[in-house]
C-alpha cells in the first residue's frame, strides 16, 4: 500500500482571490473520504503549492484512493512512494517499483521529471534523460514512448523529499463542492437525474435530493432504488441528504381536479414547488432536474418555461442540451447505470394521460393553482418525509426525527 | 386486520405454541446426551415422529426426518437420490421455486410436466413422457400460487403401474391439513412446512418411504438417522407435531367451510362486476388459494391499497426474473405474459370469516373503480 498521496486540484488556474477558500473546502473533503477509509489511522493531510499531499502511516488502500478519484475539484490522484532528497535514491527505487509492475505486456516508458522546488542542484530534462539512459539499460523489454507511453514514471522533487509514483487516476475535476451553491435535486430511477447530479457535483454545488414518493401506487422497491441511486451520487459529494416526499395523495388528488392531458405537467408542477418549499427550508439556492429538451412531454421548450414560471429558485437543467444516449453513457461511468436499468413500477405511467400536453396553457395552470390549494398539502407531505443523511462514501442513513 | 395471506405464512395454533413454550422452557438438554434430561427430550421427538407419521398413514417403518423448512425438505429429497447423467427428471416450472430450482441443479436429463391451461397436468401428455430412464417424478400437492390441487394417488399410481421405480417426490407444504393426505403407499418422500400450518417457521419435515434411500446433505454428528445432522430441536419438533395433528383433525369439515369461503369470495367478486377473471376453476383447486386477475391494475399497486386499509394479500408478480411481471409458474400455466402481473392471490384459513370477504370485495371494488377512473 502506498504511504503518500498526491492529489492534483482541477482549475485552480481560474482563481483569484478566492483561491484560499477554495483549497480549504477541497482539503476539507478529500480530508473527510480519507478518515472514512482510515478512521483508525493517523492522516496527514498538507498543502503543497499546486496540490495536497496525504500521508498515512498504515498507507492508503485502493478504495480509498478511488474515493478521492471522485471528489470534486481533484483533477488526478498519484498513489508515490516518497524518498529523500537524493538523486542516487531515484534510480534503485523506480528500478525496484518497475520490477513488481512490469508484466510482459507493458513495453514502452517515459520518465517525467518535475522540480517543484527549483533550488534541487539538476535539471528537470537531464534528470528526465539519464533515468531514461539508465532504465532502457536495465530492462531490455522497455522503449522510449514520449506520445504514448505503456508507463509513465513521474517524478517530483519536492521542498523535502522526492515523490516517484507510475499511476495517475483520472479524477472528476471541476469545483470543490459547497464552492458554487446548495441546491435541490429532484431524483427519479431514471437514467436522467442521477446524471443532472453528477454534472453538478462536478460544478461544486453542495446538493439535498428530493424524491417524490408515490406510494401506494408505487412500492418499496422503487424508494431501495433511489437509495441505491443517491448512494452513488453520494460519493461525489461531501455528505448530502435525501428526502422521501410521500406523493401519492397529491397525485392523486391531482389527477381528479385536473385535465388529463394536464395530469403530467400539473404533477412536475406541484414537484417543483415543494422542491421550492424544501429549499426555502434548508436555504439552497436552485433547483436541479434531469431535463433534457424535446424529451418528452414535459419537457418541450413551452413547458420548460411554463415550469420556470412556477419556481420561485432557479431551475437547472444541465442535461438541456444533452442525448439520451451521451446521458446513458454519462450513468455507465459514473455507477448509476445499472441501478436505473432494474424495472419497477412508475406511477406515472399509471397515471399518464393518452395525449399530454405539449403547449401548456399557463393562464390555465395559474387559475387552477388558484382554485386548487395544494400547499398545506405539500407542506404536510414535505413534513411526513423520510429523511436519510448520506455519507461521502454513499452510505445512506435514515434520519430518526 | 383482515388477513388473507395464510399461504406465505399462517399465525401459529394456540396449542402449538403453548407447548413451543413449555418446551424452550423444559427440554434446554441437549436430546442427543447420554443423561436423562437429554434422554427424555429425545423420547418426546420419537413420540412426535410416531404420532405425525400414523396421522399422515404412514408406517412405523417410514422416516421422517425433522429439519428446518420445506426448502431443506425439497432439496434434501431431491439432491438425495441417487441419479444418472441419463436418468430423467420429471418436475413442473409452475412448482415453487424450492422444488424446481433443486431440480435445475440436477445433472440429469429434465423433463417438464406439460400443463393445461388452468394449471391442470396434462396427464396423457405427461404419462406418455414418462420411459424406462425415468427416474424421478416431482410434484405439488396444491401448487403455491394457482391453488390447483393434484391428485397424487391417483398420479402417483399411473406413474408405478408403468414403472414402479420411479420415486414420487411430493412437496405437501400447501396440501398438508388442507386436503387429504394419505401417504400409506405410492408417495416416495413428501415434504412438510411448519409455519404453513399453524407452527413456528424454521421447521419443517420430510416423510421418506421406507426401503428409500436418501444420501446426507448435511454432514456432522450424524443426528436424524444419518441424514441430517444438526442438534435435534424439541421445542419446534413438538410444536410442529401440534399444529400437524389438530391440523389433521377436521380436514374434510374445514375443507367443505373453506370453499364456501371461496365460492362466496368468487361470486362476490362476479357480482361487483369489476371484471376480475378467475383461470383457475374452484374444482381444479384447494379452496384455501384463490387467485385471480385483476382487470389491467397491477396487483402490487392493488396489494398496496389494500394494506392500506389493513387487509393483506399476495401479489404474484414479484420474482425474481429481471423481466418484471414474468412469471415462468404463470406461463407454464398458459396465462398471456401481458396478465402475469395482474394476479392477486387471496388465501384463507379455516378461521376466515364470511365477514373478512364482505370488506375485502367492499374494499377491493372501491380501490378498483378508484384506480379505473385514473
Amino acid at each position: 500500500m502506498y504511504k503518500h498521496l498526491i492529489v492534483n486540484i482541477d482549475e485552480l488556474w481560474l482563481k483569484g482571490k478566492n483561491r484560499k477558500h477554495y483549497f480549504k473546502t477541497l482539503r476539507e473533503h478529500v480530508h473527510l473520504v480519507i478518515k472514512a477509509h482510515n478512521t483508525e489511522e493517523k492522516v496527514s493531510i498538507r498543502n503543497d503549492q499546486q496540490r495536497l499531499v496525504a500521508e498515512s502511516e498504515a498507507g492508503f488502500s485502493k478504495d480509498c484512493i478511488n474515493s478521492l478519484a471522485k471528489v470534486p475539484g481533484v483533477s488526478t490522484v498519484q498513489p508515490a512512494i516518497s524518498i529523500e532528497r537524493e538523486k542516487g535514491l531515484i534510480l534503485p527505487t523506480i528500478v525496484e517499483k518497475l520490477k513488481g509492475e512490469l508484466g510482459e505486456r507493458i513495453t514502452t516508458f517515459k520518465v517525467r521529471c518535475k522540480r517543484v522546488d527549483k533550488t534541487f542542484p539538476h535539471g528537470s530534462m537531464d534528470l528526465q534523460r539519464e533515468l531514461g539512459h539508465f532504465l532502457l539499460k536495465e530492462f531490455s523489454q522497455l522503449k522510449v514512448d514520449v506520445r504514448n507511453p505503456e508507463i509513465m514514471i513521474d517524478v517530483k522533487v519536492m521542498q523535502d523529499n522526492i515523490f516517484i509514483s507510475t499511476e495517475k487516476l483520472k479524477a472528476t475535476g471541476g469545483l470543490p463542492v459547497s464552492s458554487s451553491g446548495h441546491v435541490i435535486t429532484m431524483i427519479s430511477g431514471g437514467f436522467d437525474s442521477p446524471v443532472a447530479s453528477y454534472m453538478m457535483s462536478k460544478r461544486g454545488c453542495k446538493q439535498d435530493f428530493i424524491f417524490f414518493y408515490a406510494y401506494p401506487y408505487v412500492g418499496e422497491e422503487v424508494k431501495e432504488k433511489i437509495l441505491s441511486i443517491c448512494s452513488v451520487l453520494g460519493q461525489f459529494q461531501k455528505g448530502c441528504r435525501l428526502w422521501v416526499v410521500p406523493f401519492g395523495e397529491i397525485q392523486n388528488t391531482i389527477a381528479k381536479d385536473c385535465y388529463e392531458e394536464y395530469r403530467t405537467i400539473l404533477f412536475r408542477k406541484y414537484m417543483v414547488e415543494t422542491a421550492n418549499l424544501l429549499a426555502r427550508r434548508v436555504k439552497a439556492q436552485a433547483i436541479v432536474t434531469g431535463d433534457a429538451l424535446g424529451q418528452v412531454s414535459s419537457q418541450t421548450m413551452q413547458n420548460m418555461s411554463v415550469m420556470d414560471k412556477f419556481s420561485e429558485k432557479m431551475i437547472l437543467r444541465p442535461l438541456v442540451g444533452f442525448n439520451k444516449i451521451e446521458i446513458i453513457r454519462l450513468s455507465q461511468k459514473i455507477g448509476t447505470h445499472d441501478i436505473s436499468v432494474i424495472p419497477h413500477d412508475d406511477a406515472c405511467s399509471l397515471f399518464s394521460p393518452k395525449h399530454p400536453v405539449i403547449k401548456a396553457d399557463y393562464v390555465y395552470m395559474r387559475n387552477y393553482s388558484m382554485e386548487f390549494d395544494y400547499t398545506k398539502l405539500m407542506e404536510k407531505a414535505l413534513d411526513e418525509s423520510e429523511v436519510y443523511r448520506i455519507d461521502v462514501l454513499g452510505e445512506c442513513e435514515e434520519v430518526i426525527k | 386486520m383482515i388477513y388473507l395471506d395464510h399461504a406465505a405464512s399462517t399465525p401459529i395454533v394456540e396449542s402449538a405454541l403453548n407447548i413451543y413454550i413449555k418446551s424452550l422452557r423444559e427440554d434446554f438438554a441437549n436430546p442427543s446426551a447420554a443423561h436423562k434430561l437429554g434422554k427424555s427430550s429425545m423420547k418426546k421427538v420419537e413420540r412426535a415422529r410416531q404420532l405425525i407419521l400414523k396421522s399422515l398413514k404412514g408406517s412405523k417403518k417410514d422416516q421422517l426426518i425433522f429439519l428446518s423448512s420445506a426448502t431443506e425438505a425439497n432439496n434434501l429429497a431431491i439432491k438425495g437420490i441417487k441419479l444418472l447423467p441419463s436418468d430423467r427428471v420429471h418436475y413442473s416450472v409452475g412448482d415453487h421455486p424450492s422444488t424446481s430450482e433443486p431440480v435445475k441443479s440436477l445433472n440429469s436429463q429434465l423433463v417438464e410436466i406439460p400443463l393445461l391451461e388452468g394449471g391442470v397436468i396434462d396427464e396423457a401428455k405427461f404419462l406418455e413422457s414418462l420411459d424406462k430412464d425415468s427416474k424421478l417424478v416431482v410434484l405439488s400437492h396444491v401448487n403455491n400460487q394457482s391453488g390447483n390441487h393434484y391428485d397424487i394417488l391417483s398420479l402417483g399410481k399411473k406413474v408405478k403401474d408403468k414403472f414402479p421405480n420411479i420415486h414420487i417426490h411430493v412437496d405437501g407444504v400447501q396440501g398438508l391439513t388442507k386436503v387429504e393426505t394419505n401417504l400409506s403407499s405410492l408417495i416416495d418422500s413428501y415434504t412438510i412446512s411448519g409455519h404453513k400450518i399453524g407452527a413456528p417457521k424454521g421447521v419443517g419435515a420430510l416423510f421418506i418411504k421406507d426401503g428409500v434411500e436418501v444420501e446426507t446433505q448435511l454432514h456432522g454428528g450424524g443426528h436424524e438417522f444419518g441424514i441430517r445432522s444438526s442438534t435435534v430441536n424439541t421445542p419446534l419438533i413438538l410444536s410442529l407435531c401440534e399444529a400437524i395433528t389438530a391440523g389433521l383433525e377436521d380436514v374434510i369439515t374445514n375443507n367443505k367451510k373453506v370453499k364456501r369461503i371461496n365460492s362466496l369470495m368468487r361470486e362476490e367478486l362476479e357480482a361487483a362486476d369489476l371484471g376480475i377473471t378467475f383461470p383457475f376453476s374452484l374444482d381444479d383447486t384447494s379452496p384455501y388459494i384463490l387467485s385471480f386477475l385483476l382487470p389491467s391494475i397491477s396487483s402490487d399497486i392493488v396489494l398496496r391499497h389494500l394494506e392500506m386499509k389493513d387487509i393483506y394479500v399476495a401479489s404474484s408478480s414479484a420474482c425474481s426474473s429481471k423481466a418484471k411481471g414474468f412469471n415462468a409458474g404463470f406461463d407454464a400455466m398458459k396465462i398471456d405474459q401481458s396478465k402475469h402481473k395482474f394476479v392477486l392471490r387471496t388465501s384463507f384459513s379455516k378461521d376466515t370469516t364470511t365477514e373478512d370477504i364482505e370488506t375485502f370485495v367492499k374494499e377491493i371494488t372501491n380501490i378498483i373503480k378508484e384506480i379505473k377512473r385514473l
